[in-house]
Parts: structure tokens; sequence; C-alpha cells
């Protein structure tokens, strides 16, 4: 059901009309007369009302493409706009991504191709149309419609890693990490003497000729242990901002250049596709909410899963530290992923080193673009990214890796593979 | 970064919205400097351009109201042109002051919605200038012949009236 309402149109037309009219009658002027009819029958053809059930339809329907949302390639959307009963002209207000705004006047039965690009993973609205309808030579015009709108969610990218920190002291049965204990499946350990429970395709022959004092004295070669790793990723979603400082109060996602929340994705995404190749469980947590965390486990299954949550991560205010600090499993592996612009990351992560778990502290935080901030704001920003570098360095006090995600390929992979090299505890 | 991400639309052929307002601010002036002796053709032009500026204060009419009173201090004649321009311009300022209330100026306008009111336009114009001839034909024809003009413009709007719900109807 339409709400339609009159415009001025049909009384500025028949005011106009009468004046005229009268004018010619006073006058005696036909020809007068003939121009204030023309304009009284305009008026009257404006004044039709159009039926309540007459109105605009509007339809949004994506159209995929092969490189939809990777590359920042944009996401095509049609809107179909159709019309039902006496209805000249359809007043369409496009958001796209919540913020730009553009207004068109078209004709039903018409489709419109829009073109959003999008620059940021996770969940959006990606476009929304409000449509108000013209009846009747706009004489009459609708109430706004409620907007209909095309949700999407777009997938962070995939960053290839090849350096994988794991614990200091790993406590799985099978995996694809090298371990300190002795079994199978490592590379070369040591020569010892036979032990009861050693193979005996273990013996090695010459070592044994070599060392043996006795007859009946053999020596095995021993080699490390594989194992699995417990990864724990805990995502600190309390704020989204951008490179563009200016935007951090806004936040108009067609301006903030790439955002901490798509960095956290990324590297979220990227670190749980690479420990989930290797054979290892990884869990996956959010600072704000306790709702929407990934228990931990493995396999195709297990990366579907964190893709969806990690996809659909929103940011989300955090009004309260958290009481309970997220319950991860024993000698698991923290990544803990945060701006670090407040001190609940590092709290969290001084309690998990305290507990004798590795941290990997990711910093998802942008290079921020101070270019267009005034004096005032660059001071205020000195100070904040200061008291983030105290923060940081007191991460790195507490024994806690960290790493800024937030680079190029090369740095990146460097900064893994150093965190990566095994070290003595 | 620093570049605004734009959303690109694809609608077919438009101009811009505020063509309305342009179109009624040029129409309007045009039609009352030409058609409307100085100084009511001054007055005209500046109802245009309010018209134009702020289409809500309904200039358009106002405009049109001064074209069409304008025709009073001309003798009626079927060969002068200006009782016809005056007719389609009074009516063409309604039509694009319609369009201008209804259309906000900063966005697009698609080329096709401007079919359905300039053939509204045409099929009450037709009519019209046709009868409008026939009433200049017979009011040029001297006071002996049409003693009671005043009951010529209802003849006339009847059969403009009959003509123009005729045509509608049958679309």
């Amino acid at each position: 059901m339409t709400q339609w309402r009159r415009t001025v149109v049909p009384a500025a037309a028949t005011l106009s009309a009468i004046i005229v009219c009268t004018a010619s009658v006073m006058y005696g002027r036909a020809d007068v007369a003939v121009i204030g009819v023309t304009l009284f029958v305009a008026a009257a053809v404006v004044a039709r009302r159009p039926a309540a059930e007459d109105g605009v339809d509007l339809a949004l329907h994506h159209q995929p493409s092969a490189k939809d949302g990777g590359d920042r390639a944009p996401v095509t959307v049609r809107v179909d706009v159709t019309a039902s009963g006496n209805v000249d002209l359809a007043l369409l207000r496009i958001t796209a991504l919540g913020f730009e705004v553009q207004q068109f006047a078209v004709r039903p039965p018409t489709a419109l191709t829009v073109r959003v690009p999008v620059a940021h993973s996770g969940q959006q609205e990606v476009l929304a149309v409000e449509q108000r309808a013209v009846a009747g030579g706009a004489g009459y015009i609708a109430d706004a419609a409620p907007p209909a709108s095309l949700h999407l969610v777009v997938e962070p990218e995939l960053t290839p890693i090849r350096f994988l920190p794991v614990p200091r002291r790993l406590r799985g049965l099978t995996g694809a990490h090298e371990s300190a204990r002795p079994g199978d499946g490592g590379e070369f350990r040591d020569i010892h003497p036979f032990a009861s429970g050693d193979r005996l395709r273990r013996v090695d022959w010459k070592a044994t000729a070599r060392l043996a004092r006795r007859p009946g004295d053999l020596y095995v070669r021993r080699t490390n242990a594989t194992s699995d790793v417990d990864v724990a990723i805990v995502f600190d979603d309390s704020d989204d901002v951008g490179e563009a400082v200016s935007e951090w109060t806004l936040g108009d996602p067609t301006l903030t250049g790439t955002t901490s929340m798509d960095v956290a994705r990324n590297a979220a995404w990227s670190l749980a596709s690479a420990y989930l190749a290797a054979g290892d469980s990884v869990s996956f947590q959010v600072l704000s909410r306790a709702g929407g965390a990934i228990p931990r486990g493995s396999g195709g299954r297990q990366r579907e899963r964190l893709r969806a949550a990690i996809a659909q991560t929103a940011p989300h205010p955090r009004f309260l530290t958290r009481a309970r600090t997220p319950l991860v499993a024993p000698g698991a592996m923290i990544v803990l992923l945060s701006t670090f612009l407040d001190g609940d990351a590092v709290r969290l992560a001084a309690l998990w080193r305290a507990a004798g778990h590795r941290v990997l502290a990711i910093d998802t935080l942008p290079r921020p673009d101070a270019s267009t901030l005034n004096r005032r704001q660059q001071l205020a920003l000195r100070v904040v990214l200061g008291r983030r570098d105290e923060r940081l360095h007191e991460l790195r006090a507490f024994g806690a890796d960290v790493i800024a995600w937030h680079r190029s390929p090369a740095r990146l992979a460097a900064d893994l593979r150093s965190v990566s090299l095994p070290r003595r505890a | 970064m620093s570049e605004r991400l734009h959303a690109r639309v694809s609608v077919g052929a438009y101009i811009p919205a505020f063509a309305p307002r342009l179109a009624t601010a040029l129409i309007g002036c045009t039609a009352a400097l030409t058609l409307v002796p100085a100084p009511f053709g001054l007055f005209g032009a500046l109802f245009a351009i309010l018209g134009a500026v702020f289409p809500a204060a309904l200039g358009a009419w106002g405009c049109a109201l001064v074209i069409a009173l304008a025709q009073l201090a001309r003798t009626p004649s079927v060969t002068d042109w200006h009782p016809y321009a005056v007719l389609a311009a009074a009516h063409l300022l309604h039509v694009v002051g319609s369009l201008a209330i209804v259309v906000e100026p900063g966005g697009v306008l698609q080329l096709r919605t401007l079919r359905t009111p300039l053939l509204r336009w045409l099929s009450i114009q037709v009519p019209a200038q046709a009868v409008l001839s026939l009433a200049l034909l017979l009011a040029s024809s001297g006071p002996a012949v049409l003693p009671l003009p005043g009951v010529f413009a209802a003849l006339a709007a009847t059969c403009v009236a009959v003509l123009v719900v005729l045509v509608i109807r049958r679309r």
C-alpha cells in the first residue's frame, strides 16, 4: 500500500487557470480564455489521485563475477525498477557502502546497473535504495518506502605464509611441527644406546661397530618426533580505524583506506589457513563478546567454520573490560590480533604469558596517514601512538612476539621467519 | 587512500536533475522578455528565476500568469504568433515547474522520464492551439459576430476539455 500525498502543483495550476479565466471573462477575451482553460485542463490531469495499490517496486540482484570483491574489484548490482498504475517517475536515493548518496529520477520500468567498489572485507551493506513514486504529472508523490538493501560478506584476502611460529614445547602426538622429544617423523636427533622399545630397524650398524665396547652393545639412530600445535586466535574487535586518521571518528568506508579490521581479518584468516594446512588445531574468539567463538578443531570443516566466523567479524564496542580471560587450551599458542590502542589486549597477553603460553601479538593498525590533520590533531595522534608504542614495548618485555601485519609481503615474511626460528626457552 | 571511492551507476541516457529548473528559468525568461511588454516582462523573468531557484515558491506559475495576462494587452489576431506562443509557453512552464518541484537538483534525470510529460503537453497543446486559432478567428472578425466572449470562452473550454479527456482516456 502506497501512501500518496498531493503536491502543490494541482493547486498552483488551478489557481492560475481560475485567475486567467476570470480575467478573460472580465475583459471579454476568448483567446485568453482558451489559455486559462488549457491551464485548467493541465491541472485536472495532474489532480487525478493514484490508487493505493499503485507504486514502485525495487529488486536488487547481485551479479557475481570471477573477480568479485577480490583485489578491490567492484561488486555489480542490478536494480530493477517496476511500477504499477499511473506512476510517471521514481525518485531513487542510492546509498553505496552506507555513505555515498546519489539521487536519480527514472521512468519505470527500467534497470540500473551499479558498480560498487568494495574496499573492505567483512559483512557490509553494499547498496541501499530508497524510492519515492511520483504520479499524475507530479501532482502526487508517495511517502518514502523502506529502503531495499543488499548485504554481502566479502571474504578476507589470504596471504601465503611459509614460516609458522610454534610454542616452545609441543604437546601433540602427531603433526607437521618438529618437537623436542624423540620419536618418528622428524630430523636426526642423536645416536643413542639401544633401549627397550627401540625398533630393530633403527639400529645403526656403523655406529655400533665404531662405538660398541662389549658384545651385545647396540646403538640406534634417534629422530625427533613431530607434533601438532593448539593455536588460539583471539581477535580484538573493539575498534576499526583506517589509514586516514581524519576518518577515525566518522569511519566513512569510502575514505578510510585499509582499516584495522581488514588487516586483522586478513591476518587471522591467513594464519588460521596456514596452521590448519599444517594439521594443527585452531580455535577462534573475539574479545568483545563470548558468542561467535569457534572451539578448537582441525580439517576442512573447521577451515570453513573459521572462514565464515572471521569474515563476519564486525567492530563491536567494548564498554566494560572483559572480566575473564578467554579460555584457551593448555600449552596453546596465542595469536592476539589488536591495534593496541587500549590496554586490554596487553593485560590479557601478560596473563597468558604468566601461564606459560607463547603469545604472538599481531599489530593490526595500518600505517596512519596524518597528512590532512591540523597541528592540534597531529599532536593528539603523537600522544596516542606514543602510548601505543609503550604498550608494544611492554608486550615485548613480557616475552611476547610482536609483528606488524600491514607491511610489504617480503618484510612480513622476514618477520614471521624471525619469530619462527627455534630458540632456547 | 585519500581519494574517495565512488559507486558508478549506469542509468542510460540522462541529463542533470537541475535541467527542469534551468528550463523553467530559460523558458520563463525568454517568454517573459519576448511576449510581455516592458516593464511587466521583467516581473515575469523574476518569477521564472524565483521558480528555478526555489520551485516551491511557485514562480513558474507566477511567470505563466504574467505571460497569459499580458495577452490581454494585445489585439487578438489569427495571424499574430504571440497568442500561440503564450499558450505553449504558459503550459510548458506548468510542466517543467511541476518536474522542478519533485526532482532534487543534485541528482540525475533519466532522459526517458521527459517523454510522458512532453507527450501529455503535446496531447493538450494540439487541440488547444486549434481552438485558440478558431477563437482568434472569431474574435478578430468583430464584436457583432461574438457579442458574448465569455460564452465563447466557455464553449472553447468545453471543446478543449472533451478533446483532452478523450485523448487521455484512450492512453
